[in-house]
């Protein structure tokens, strides 16, 4: 529920979009790049919100959109696409996660292109300023297991529903509430352990 | 039930995701224990601290679009392996491509391969050959002439000047002429018959493929 009232919210239409499917199967590239124009904001938003690395967010959202054009014969016609997307670039996601895990001089660049942020000098307080508490989240974050990272972006961030995150990690309800309530508490002690106040 | 486990359940509430009924239960267990209702205030404002800090960190993310490169990449596989020249020459190469076609397909519709032309133009010799025998007297001349008991010198072999015929696939006749389908390759004596006014009357023309012709 929570992805259609996203999706209304930036004006894309549900049915549109499986009439951009249907047509992007029968071979319509111009439909295919209106699916990805309705799309790629919210997946380079969920992909970046992952790694918190830009290029690594574009690779991925590339990557969620070349492998959506090879299923879209596998695609029913009806069906929207974001809930695949979702699970495909939260899976692309985990991977480069546990990929830059394995090389730990890929540093988090998640202050890469920021703006500053303008927010009311009471709550940044709290945090610290806007680039220390940047980068306390991302390394909170990072502190987490990619499934319980997957969990809080979409769950906490993303807005996504219990069965939307559920679909997009490809596991059970009941294990999506392990991850967010094992990622939620494990998130506090990052932050408190990183010097900041939760 | 220890607090540890209250925290798993505090840890969901915070964000609407504990279960209805165990919610009942959890409210009870925060009334009577400061602690986990500290814990629980922690992770509200720390779920609000994160969600606010993160939307606008994500909103001042410079991302750009992924289109641009999403369709390149589709349009650089979908490109041929070799693909056709641009301009003027992709019209050369279509026909070119074209002419191909046409031929292969008049050779496969004749069933054989032409591996050297089989039509070739050849003249025969300008000047016929006389009849080796002398032309039959008129018989006007018979009665007139006195029989004669020499037999007369052949005369002169007769020259016509006339343009080389030419022949053309299996020894037809000279071009111009139209010949039905059936006579194109003769291979067997062609007979050609000529009716005249006198119905009695009647010539025929046999010729052979060899060029060689009789009058009956």
């Amino acid at each position: 529920m929570a992805l259609i009232l996203d999706m209304l919210a930036t004006d894309v239409d549900i049915s549109d979009t499986k009439s951009l499917v249907a047509r992007a199967r029968a071979g319509d590239a111009a439909a295919f790049g209106e699916l990805v124009a309705e799309h790629e904001k919210t997946l380079l938003r969920t992909a970046w919100r992952l790694v918190r690395n830009v290029e690594d967010a574009r690779d991925i959202a590339q990557e969620a959109f070349l492998r959506l054009h090879r299923h879209l014969s596998a695609l029913e016609p009806d069906r929207d696409p974001a809930p695949w997307l979702y699970r495909v670039t939260v899976n692309l996601g985990l991977s480069a996660l546990r990929s830059r895990r394995r090389r730990p001089e890929a540093a988090l660049e998640g202050t890469r292109g920021v703006a500053e942020i303008s927010a009311g000098r009471p709550e940044q307080e709290r945090l610290g300023d806007a680039a220390d508490a940047r980068r306390l989240l991302a390394s909170a974050l990072d502190r987490l297991s990619g499934k319980e990272r997957a969990a809080i972006v979409l769950r906490d961030l993303e807005g996504l529903e219990m069965d939307e995150v559920a679909r997009a990690l490809g596991c059970r309800r009941g294990t999506v509430r392990a991850h967010l309530s094992r990622g939620r508490l494990k998130l506090r002690g990052a932050i408190e352990s990183l010097g900041g106040t939760p | 039930m220890s607090c540890s486990r209250w925290h798993r359940l505090i840890a969901l509430e915070v964000g609407g995701d504990l279960e209805s009924r165990h919610s009942r239960r959890l409210e009870d267990h925060i009334e009577g224990c400061a602690a986990c209702r500290d814990l629980a205030d922690e992770l509200r404002s720390q779920r609000r601290d994160l969600m606010r800090l993160d939307r606008e960190t994500a909103d001042g993310v410079t991302l750009g679009s992924v289109r641009h490169a999403v369709m390149a990449d589709l349009a650089e596989r979908r490109r041929p392996l070799f693909p056709l020249p641009v301009g003027g020459m992709r019209l050369v190469v279509a026909g070119a491509a074209m002419v191909i076609l046409v031929v292969a397909a008049v050779v496969l519709r004749q069933g054989r391969v032409p591996t050297q032309p089989r039509v070739a133009e050849r003249s025969i010799p300008t000047s016929v050959p006389a009849p080796t025998t002398a032309p039959a007297p008129s018989p006007s001349n018979t009665e007139i002439a006195e029989p004669s008991l020499e037999v007369p010198p052949p005369a002169p072999l007769e020259t016509v000047d006339r343009p080389p015929l030419q022949l053309a696939r299996g020894d037809l006749p000279a071009r111009g002429h139209e010949m039905p389908p059936s006579l194109s390759a003769p291979t067997e004596p062609m007979t050609i018959k000529i009716l005249t006014d006198d119905p009695e009357v009647v010539i025929y023309w046999i010729v052979d493929p060899k060029g060689e012709k009789e009058n009956a």
